[in-house]
C-alpha cells in the first residue's frame, strides 16, 4: 500500500471505531431526524429585526445617490432639520467629526465612510441619514434634503474601466491612480514552456457579467442601541442585526464604532434565513449607523430595515461580475497539460470586505477535478459605477469551474473527441489521492470518474424510449427543439483557512519575498479552531454553545444529533441557543460549510472531552479509580468496586447506586462535598467543557503547509458533484427548458440525509436561477435596472426540473466527522453542467456558449450569428 | 438613463398665433400636468413644483426650468433640472419646431433628450416612455384649448443669454 492509501486506510478505521465506540443505543448521525428549526420557521415564529419594536425607538431613512457618478457640491439639511418630526440628519462630516472610523475594505490602503464623501460612485449610495418618529415620517424628510450633484462620467464596462483615466478613487489602493485596486499574478509550474510546447492551444473570451443573488427574506437590517449611561460591565452599544457571521465579522462593527470589542454587543436573529454571502458587505453599515445615531439622539434605539428596492438596487447584494481571458494547452491523444486564466473582476464602487477574497477562492481549484501540473492564474479587482459586490454562495467559484468546462468542451471539439472522453482521460486518478494542485492545495479523496460512469449508469434508460431516444431527440429537432446532455464533475471546495483571507491587506512585494518557505515559519500561519461548548443543565439537557450564525442551515439539528451520540441521548436532550459575538469565543461562522465540517468535528472532540470528564466526576463521586467506571447511555456506569472499602455509611452508600445519570451527575457537581448548595465557577465544573477543534489545514501539515505559508487559499473540503441535464433549447425563442437532472453527488459522510437533500434542492434551484435568468442589469450610465423582482428574475419552484439525485459518502481523509459539506451545493456546479449540456444540444448549430446567463436573448443571439440557423419566420 | 421622446402634432391654428401661448409662462404653468406651483425667477428662468405618476412611482420634482432658444414663431429650446428626492432626478432638454402646414395651420414637432437617475430609471423605465407621451399629449391639448378659447396670453419669456444647451 502507498502511504497515501495507508493514511486513508487508517483514518477510514478511526471513525469507524469512533461510531462502534459510542455510547449511544442509535446512531442519529446518518440517520433522517427531523429539523429541530422547522416547525419554528414554518410557523412563523421567528423574529425578525423588523419584528422588534422597542416602545422609544426611533427610524432611520437614507438619502440616496440617484446618480452613477457625481460630485456632491452641496448637502442641505435645513428643512428636513426644520421639521416638527426629525430626530437627526447625519452626513459624513457629523459622522466623522464624532470621531467615527470608516468602514473596513476588501484590500489595503483602501478606506469607505459609511456615508457618501465628496462624491458618490453608485445608484443607491447612501448619502446622509436621516432619523425621525416613524419610518414614513423619516422618509418624507429624506426628501427635505437637497444634495446637490455635479455627474461625472460614469463607468460600467470592466474592461473600458481597467484602462480609464477616469478614476473613481484616485488616492486609493496600492495601484492608485487606477480603477485597479489589486491585481495578482500566479504562475505555478511552468505554463509558458509547456504552452509553447503542446501540439494545441486554444484560448477564449468568456463572459459572466450578470451576478446574481441569494436575496435574503429579510433585507439587511439593523437596530442600534447606546446604552448613554452604561454601568460597570453593560457594553456601550448593543446592535441586533441581521449581520452575517457576526461572532468573527463583528470587527466591522466594532472598529467602525472606533470601541474594544467588549463594548459592542451583536446579537442577531436565529434562523431568520438565507445570508448566503449577501449580508456581508452592507450589513455592518448600517449596524454602525444606526448605532451612531442612537448615541447622536441621546440614547433612543434607531431601527433601519432596508427596503426591496434599496437592496437590489445599491443593497451590494449580488456577485459575480468578471471578463475572462482563458487558455488551455493539451495534447493530440487529448491529455491537459496547463490552463491560463486571466479574469477582470468588476466589483463595482468599492472592495468590500471579505468579498474580495472570491477572486482568491479559485486559485484552490485551479485546475478544477483535472491532473494538470501548470497553471497561470492573474486576477484583477476593477473598481467601476456599479453597486459594490457582495460575496456570493460559491465565493467565486462557479464562474471558474464553467470556464474549465467551456474549455474542455471546446478541445474535444478541435480533436474531435467525445466530450466525456476527454474528461474522464483527464480526471484526477483516485491513486492519486490525496493530490496536490499546481497551487499547492490539497484534494483528498474521491474517486471522479468512477463518479461520472455512475452518473451515465443512471442515464442509460433514458437512451431507449426515453428523454434521450435517438428518435425522439431527433423528432423534436425537427420541430426546432434541440435536446442535448452531457456529465460534467464539478468541484465543491470548502473549508476556507484563515490565513489567505487577509492576503490582499498585504503589499505585493512582500506577498512575494516574505511569504515564502525559506522566509516565513508555519507558527506564523493565522488559524481559525472551531470552537464548541457544552454545560450540562439541573434536568440533565445539554446546552451546545455554538459560535456559528445561524439561518437555518441546521446547527440545532446537527449539534443535537452529534451530541446524542456521543453522549448517548437523544437530540431532544440537546439545546442549541443562538449566541451573541461576546458570550462565545470567536468562530469565522456559516460559512465555506463550517457547520458539517468542523462544526461536527468539534463536537465529536467535546463530547469525548465531556465524556471523560464525567467519569471522572462518577469515580471522585465513588472514590474509586476512573478505570472502574465507563461513560455509557446518558450517564457514568461502575464496572467494578473492586479493592475499595467504604469509608463510612455515605460512601456505602454511593457505592451501592451503580449508574449515575447526568442530572445526577449535575447534581453531584455543582453540591459541595458538605452538602452546601452554592455553586462551583464554571472552570471548575466537570459538566461543563469547552473544546476547539484545531484548524484543518493547520493539523494536516504535511499536505498543506507549503500553500498555507505562500498565503494561498487552502480548501481541505472537496465535495464533489457529477450531473446530467437533460436540457432543451427552443433556437426559435432562445428559452432552455430543463427536462431533468441526473445527479451523483459526493459531500463526505452524511450526517443528516434530509438536511443534505434540501440543501441540494435549493442549491441546484440557486445554480439553475444564475445559469439562466438571474440578472442584475445595469444602463450604459450606470443606472441600475433590477430593482424589483419583475426585472431580477429569481428561480421558482417552477424552474425546478425533475431530480434524480444520488447521494455518494467518500469521507474526508482530513476532518474528524468525515463530512465535506453541501453549503455551497448546486451553485457551484449547476451552471457549469448546464452550460455543457447546452453546448451539446447547439452542436448541430455550431453555437457554444461563452457568456452567462443563458437566456432567451442571449441564446437567440448566439444562434442568429452563427447564420445558418434555422430562423424563426419574423426573425 | 439617457433616454429620447418625440412627437408631432398638427393644428389648424397659424403658428404666429400659438406662439404667443407657448411663451407666456402664466398659460403653459397652467397647462403643465402636475404643476403644482411655479414661480418666476427672471423671464429666462422658473422654478416649479411638479409631481407625476410614473409606473409605480410618485415624484415630486423640484424643477429649475431654463429658457435657451427663442426664434418666434418657429422654435423654442428650454432646458429643466428636476429633482424628486429619493425616488430620482431628471435634467432634460427640449425642442420645439413650428412649421405652416399647407392648409395655413401649424405641424408642431417636438423633440426631448433626457438623463434619469435613480427609481424612475430603473422602477420607471418601462413606463417611462408611455407617460412622457401621455403628458405631453394632455399638454398639448390644454394648449390647443386655451387657443381655441381665445384666453388672453402675454408673450414673457426670453432666452438666457449664456446658457448652453448640453445635458452635463
Amino acid at each position: 500500500m502507498s502511504q497515501a492509501e495507508e493514511s486513508k486506510a487508517e483514518r477510514v478505521k478511526e471513525v469507524e471505531d469512533h461510531i462502534s465506540n459510542q455510547p449511544t443505543p442509535q446512531n442519529y448521525v446518518g440517520s433522517e431526524v427531523r429539523r429541530k428549526e422547522d416547525e419554528k420557521i414554518l410557523k412563523d415564529h421567528r423574529e425578525y429585526v423588523q419584528d422588534r419594536n422597542p416602545p422609544d425607538a426611533l427610524h432611520a431613512a437614507y438619502v440616496r445617490s440617484p446618480h452613477a457618478h457625481a460630485e456632491i457640491t452641496d448637502i442641505d439639511t435645513s428643512a428636513a432639520e426644520e421639521h416638527d418630526e426629525c430626530k437627526l440628519v447625519m452626513t459624513v462630516d457629523d459622522y466623522r467629526d464624532a470621531g467615527y472610523a470608516p468602514m473596513l475594505c476588501g484590500i489595503q490602503e483602501w478606506a469607505e465612510w459609511p456615508l457618501a464623501d465628496g462624491k458618490v460612485t453608485y445608484v443607491g449610495q447612501c448619502v446622509a441619514m436621516v432619523v425621525a418618529t416613524d419610518r414614513y415620517v423619516a422618509e418624507d424628510i429624506a426628501d427635505l434634503v437637497e444634495v446637490e450633484y455635479e455627474r461625472l462620467d460614469p463607468l460600467v464596462d470592466v474592461m473600458e474601466a481597467r484602462d480609464s483615466d477616469n478614476v473613481l478613487y484616485p488616492e486609493m489602493g496600492p495601484n492608485a491612480p487606477s480603477n485597479v485596486a489589486f491585481d495578482e499574478t500566479f504562475e505555478l509550474g511552468d505554463p509558458d514552456g509547456v504552452f509553447e510546447e503542446a501540439d494545441h492551444v486554444i484560448e477564449k473570451e468568456f463572459d459572466w457579467e450578470s451576478r446574481a443573488s441569494g436575496v435574503p427574506l429579510e433585507t439587511p437590517s439593523a437596530l442600534g442601541t447606546c446604552n448613554m449611561n452604561p454601568e460597570d460591565g453593560e457594553e456601550k452599544f448593543h446592535v441586533w442585526s441581521n449581520q452575517q457571521l457576526h461572532t468573527w465579522a463583528d470587527v466591522a462593527i466594532y472598529a467602525a464604532l472606533d470601541q474594544p470589542r467588549e463594548e459592542v454587543r451583536v446579537e442577531v436573529p436565529l434562523t431568520a434565513g438565507g445570508s448566503y454571502g449577501t449580508k456581508h458587505a452592507t450589513v455592518y453599515r448600517h449596524a454602525v449607523l444606526t448605532a451612531v445615531a442612537s448615541e447622536m439622539v441621546g440614547g433612543n434605539p434607531v431601527k433601519y430595515v432596508e427596503d426591496r428596492i434599496e437592496d437590489l438596487q445599491g443593497g451590494d447584494s449580488a456577485s459575480t461580475d468578471r471578463h475572462y481571458k482563458a487558455k488551455i494547452a493539451f495534447n493530440d491523444d487529448g491529455e491537459i497539460l496547463a490552463n491560463d486564466f486571466w479574469l477582470a473582476d468588476n466589483f463595482g464602487a468599492f472592495p468590500r470586505f471579505i468579498c474580495t477574497n472570491q477572486v482568491l477562492k479559485p486559485l484552490a481549484i485551479v485546475n478544477g477535478p483535472y491532473d494538470v501540473e501548470h497553471a497561470r492564474y492573474e486576477y484583477e479587482i476593477v473598481c467601476t459605477n456599479k453597486m459594490p459586490q457582495t460575496s456570493y454562495r460559491g465565493f467565486g467559484t462557479p464562474a471558474h469551474s464553467w470556464v474549465w468546462e467551456m474549455l474542455m468542451d471546446e478541445a474535444a471539439d478541435v480533436l474531435d473527441m467525445d466530450p466525456t472522453e476527454i474528461r474522464l482521460k483527464n480526471y484526477i486518478d483516485e491513486e492519486d489521492m490525496p493530490y496536490k494542485t499546481p497551487s499547492a492545495n490539497v484534494y483528498g479523496e474521491g474517486d471522479y470518474a468512477k463518479t461520472v460512469r455512475k452518473v451515465w449508469d443512471l442515464v442509460e434508460d433514458e437512451k431507449d424510449g426515453g428523454l434521450l431516444d435517438p428518435d425522439r431527440v431527433e423528432e423534436l429537432r425537427e420541430e426546432g427543439i434541440y435536446r442535448g446532455s452531457g456529465s460534467a464533475l464539478v468541484l465543491e471546495p470548502g473549508l476556507g483557512c484563515y490565513d489567505y483571507h487577509t492576503r490582499q491587506f498585504i503589499p505585493r512585494d512582500e506577498l512575494a519575498t516574505y511569504y515564502t518557505p525559506e522566509n516565513r515559519d508555519f507558527s506564523d500561519v493565522v488559524t481559525m479552531a472551531e470552537p464548541l461548548e457544552a454545560y450540562i443543565r439541573t434536568d440533565g439537557k445539554v446546552v451546545v454553545k455554538i459560535s456559528s450564525d445561524d439561518q437555518g442551515q441546521g446547527h440545532q439539528t446537527i449539534a443535537s444529533q452529534m451530541l446524542a451520540d456521543e453522549l448517548g441521548i437523544t437530540p431532544d436532550d440537546v439545546v442549541v441557543p443562538q449566541q451573541d459575538n461576546l458570550d462565545v469565543a470567536s468562530d469565522v461562522g456559516s460559512a465555506s460549510s463550517r457547520m458539517a465540517t468542523v462544526m461536527s468535528s468539534a463536537a465529536i472532540g467535546l463530547g469525548e472531552k465531556l465524556r471523560g470528564q464525567l467519569e471522572e466526576l462518577a469515580a471522585d463521586h465513588w472514590g474509586i479509580d476512573t478505570e472502574q467506571v465507563e461513560f455509557d447511555e446518558g450517564g457514568v456506569k461502575q464496572l467494578s468496586t473492586e479493592g475499595v472499602e467504604p469509608v463510612d455509611k455515605r460512601h456505602a452508600e454511593r457505592l451501592e447506586q451503580e449508574f449515575l445519570t447526568l442530572t445526577e451527575l449535575v447534581h453531584i457537581d455543582k453540591m459541595m462535598e458538605t452538602g452546601d448548595s452554592h455553586f462551583k465557577p464554571q472552570a471548575e465544573l466537570k459538566t461543563y467543557a469547552y473544546y476547539e477543534y484545531p484548524d484543518v489545514a493547520y493539523e494536516n501539515r504535511e499536505y498543506f503547509e507549503e500553500a498555507m505559508i505562500r498565503k494561498r487559499p487552502t480548501y481541505p473540503s472537496i465535495s464533489f458533484a457529477a450531473n446530467v441535464p437533460i436540457v432543451d433549447v427552443d433556437v426559435e425563442t432562445g428559452e432552455i427548458e430543463i427536462q431533468k437532472i441526473y445527479s451523483v453527488r459526493d459531500s463526505g459522510r452524511i450526517i443528516n440525509p434530509m438536511i443534505v437533500e434540501g440543501q441540494h434542492h435549493g442549491g441546484i434551484m440557486q445554480g439553475i436561477g444564475a445559469a439562466l435568468q438571474e440578472e442584475f442589469g445595469y444602463s450604459e450610465d450606470g443606472q441600475p435596472q433590477s430593482t424589483t423582482f419583475f426585472d431580477m428574475m429569481l428561480p421558482s419552484i417552477e424552474n425546478l426540473p425533475e431530480l434524480e439525485i444520488e447521494k455518494q459518502e467518500t469521507w474526508s481523509v482530513f476532518s474528524k466527522s468525515g463530512a465535506k459539506g453541501v453549503g455551497e451545493t448546486g451553485i457551484m456546479d449547476i451552471p457549469a453542467s448546464l452550460a455543457h449540456s447546452v453546448n451539446d444540444a447547439l452542436k448541430p448549430l455550431d453555437v457554444t456558449v461563452e457568456e452567462m446567463p443563458m437566456t432567451p436573448n442571449r441564446v437567440r443571439s448566439w444562434i442568429r450569428d452563427a447564420g445558418d440557423a434555422p430562423a424563426p419566420a419574423d426573425d | 438613463m439617457s433616454m429620447i421622446f418625440d412627437g408631432e402634432f398638427e393644428t389648424h391654428r397659424a403658428p404666429d398665433e400659438l406662439w404667443t401661448y407657448f411663451v407666456d409662462p402664466d398659460i403653459v404653468a397652467d397647462c403643465a400636468p402636475g404643476m403644482e406651483e411655479m414661480n418666476r425667477i427672471s423671464d429666462s428662468e422658473y422654478e416649479a413644483t411638479i409631481t407625476v405618476g410614473v409606473g409605480s412611482v410618485k415624484p415630486t420634482f423640484s424643477v429649475d426650468a431654463t429658457v435657451l432658444e427663442m426664434e418666434e414663431p418657429e422654435m423654442l429650446v428650454m432646458k429643466a433640472e428636476g429633482s424628486g428626492g429619493r425616488k430620482g432626478a431628471f435634467e432634460a432638454v427640449s425642442r420645439m419646431e413650428m412649421s405652416e402646414s399647407e392648409d395655413g395651420g401649424t405641424i408642431l414637432q417636438w423633440e426631448a433628450e433626457a438623463n434619469v437617475s435613480g427609481i424612475i430609471a430603473s422602477l420607471g423605465q418601462r413606463a417611462l416612455g408611455s407617460v412622457a407621451e401621455r403628458l405631453i399629449g394632455q399638454f398639448f391639448d390644454c394648449m390647443e384649448g386655451k387657443v381655441e378659447q381665445g384666453v388672453d396670453a402675454t408673450p414673457r419669456m426670453a432666452p438666457k443669454s449664456d446658457a448652453e444647451a448640453d445635458l452635463d
